[in-house]
C-alpha cells in the first residue's frame, strides 16, 4: 500500500472544519487521519458530512452508519444512524482538554458518481478513554469532493490529514 | 560568434530522487517515464518503512532507531507471531533506556470469537498497551496493525488504534477466527521515541514492522 499526501488542514476554536477538493479521479480510495480535536469549549460528539461536486455540504437524510463506542470507564454501546443528516461519532473531547486524539478513516470511491460513498473509521478520542469504530454509507450515488467535520456543540481545535491510497 | 560551450552541462546518467535529497537532472523522457510509473517526485509514499524485525523466542523486541522521531504518525504491523500470553506495546521517552511501566496505559477493545459466536468487551488500564492478538499455532498466523498517533508530539498523549485478526482453539484440532478492535492511549505528554513489543508471558517468535507517516 502506498499513501500519497494530499493535504493537511487545521484550525482553532471552530465549530466546523471544511476540507474541500480532496477527492479526485487521481485515487479510488483515501485514508484520512485526525490527531488533534482539543480544547473544546464544551463536551461534544463530532460528526462528519460530505461535500458534493460543487463543494456544498450534503445535509440531506442520506447517511447510514453503525458501530460501537468503546470506553475504558464504562460499558460499550452500539449505535446507528438510519437516514441521518450526518455520519455520527467522530471526534470527542472533554471541555478544555488538550490531550490529542487518534482517528483513521478510510473513504472508498467517493469520486465515482455511480456509487454510494463508503467510510470506515476508528478512533481513540478524549473523554477519559473513549473510543469508537464505525462503518457508514452515504446512500446517494454522486460525486463527492470533500468532507466537513462538525462539533455539534461549541468549538474545538482540530486537524485533518488526507492521503490518497495507491496499490490496493 | 558567442561562445556557448560553457552554458551546457552533461546530464548525469543516473539522477536520483528522494525526499529532501534530489541530485542530478532529469530529462523530459525520464520524467514522462517516472510519471507513468507513478514514481515521480511529489508522489512519494508518505508511509515509509522504518524497521522490520524478525525474532525467535525473544522476550522483548525494541524499536529504538532515531528515525522514529522523523514522523508524525506511526504504523505498526505484527504478523504471524507465536508465543506470549497477551502481547502488548510500551513506549519510551528516552530512546529505550527505560520503558513507561506505571499505570499510564488506558485501553479498551472488542474481542469477537467465532467459536463462541459472541463478542466480549474489555477495558482496563495497566503498565502496557494491549491487546495484540497472537497466533495459536504455526499456520494460523495473526495479522495485526496498529496506528500510533502523536508519538512525536510533546504536547499530546500518544494514542493507539488496533485491528487484529487471528485464530483460537480449545482442542488443538478445531480453529476459529478471532478478531480484535482496540483503542487506547498513554497518559503521558512527552515525545515517545522508542517502541517495545513484549509477550507479557514467555517469548515471541515472528515478524514486526514499524512504519512512519508524514503529514506533509
Amino acid at each position: 500500500m502506498s499513501l500519497q499526501f494530499i493535504t493537511k488542514v487545521s484550525n482553532t476554536s471552530v465549530s466546523s472544519l471544511v476540507v474541500s477538493d480532496i477527492f479526485s479521479a487521481d485515487y479510488d480510495d483515501y485514508l484520512i487521519q485526525q490527531t488533534v480535536y482539543d480544547n473544546a469549549s464544551s463536551n461534544n460528539d463530532g460528526t462528519m458530512r460530505l461535500l458534493d461536486s460543487g463543494g456544498t455540504v450534503i445535509s440531506a437524510a442520506e447517511y447510514y452508519y453503525a458501530g460501537e463506542n468503546t470506553r475504558t470507564y464504562n460499558s460499550f454501546t452500539t449505535t446507528n444512524g438510519v437516514g441521518a443528516t450526518s455520519f455520527g461519532y467522530f471526534g470527542y473531547q472533554d471541555a478544555s482538554f488538550t490531550s490529542g486524539v487518534g482517528l483513521t478513516m478510510y473513504v472508498f470511491k467517493p469520486y465515482d458518481s455511480s456509487l454510494f460513498t463508503k467510510c470506515l473509521w476508528q478512533a481513540q478520542v478524549g473523554g477519559s478513554g473513549q473510543a469508537r469504530w464505525y462503518g457508514g454509507s452515504h446512500q446517494s450515488a454522486e460525486t463527492i469532493t470533500g468532507i466537513q467535520f462538525d462539533t455539534g456543540t461549541g468549538t474545538v481545535n482540530m486537524d485533518c490529514i488526507v492521503y490518497g491510497i495507491k496499490g490496493f | 560568434m558567442v561562445d556557448k560551450s560553457n552554458e551546457y552541462g552533461y546530464v548525469p546518467s543516473s539522477p536520483t530522487q528522494a525526499r529532501g535529497s534530489n541530485t542530478g537532472i532529469f530529462e523530459v523522457n525520464d520524467v514522462t517515464d517516472l510519471l507513468l510509473a507513478e514514481q515521480w517526485s511529489g508522489e512519494f509514499n508518505a508511509l515509509e518503512l522504518i524497521e522490520t524485525r524478525t525474532f525467535t523466542t525473544q522476550s522483548t523486541i525494541n524499536f529504538t532507531t532515531s528515525a522514529i522521531t522523523d514522523y508524525d504518525v506511526h504504523f505498526f504491523t505484527f504478523n504471524h507471531t507465536l508465543g506470549g500470553n497477551t502481547p502488548a506495546l510500551r513506549v519510551s521517552s528516552n530512546g529505550g533506556s527505560s520503558w513507561l511501566q506505571t499505570n499510564e496505559y488506558d485501553w479498551n477493545y472488542r474481542d469477537m470469537a467465532r467459536q463462541f459466536a459472541s463478542g466480549t468487551e474489555y477495558r482496563s488500564n495497566g503498565t502496557y498497551f494491549m491487546p495484540l492478538s497472537r497466533s495459536v499455532s504455526y499456520g494460523h498466523g495473526v495479522g495485526s496493525n496498529v496506528w500510533i498517533y502523536n508519538m512525536n508530539n510533546a504536547d499530546k498523549y500518544t494514542h493507539f488504534t488496533i485491528q487484529s485478526a487471528g485464530t483460537m482453539t480449545s482442542d488443538g484440532i478445531n480453529y476459529y477466527s478471532r478478531t480484535f478492535f482496540g483503542n487506547g492511549y498513554v497518559q503521558d505528554k512527552a515525545i515517545h521515541n522508542a517502541l517495545q513489543l513484549l509477550p507479557n508471558t514467555g517469548t515471541l517468535s515472528g515478524t514486526a514492522s514499524l512504519y512512519g507517516l508524514k503529514q506533509s
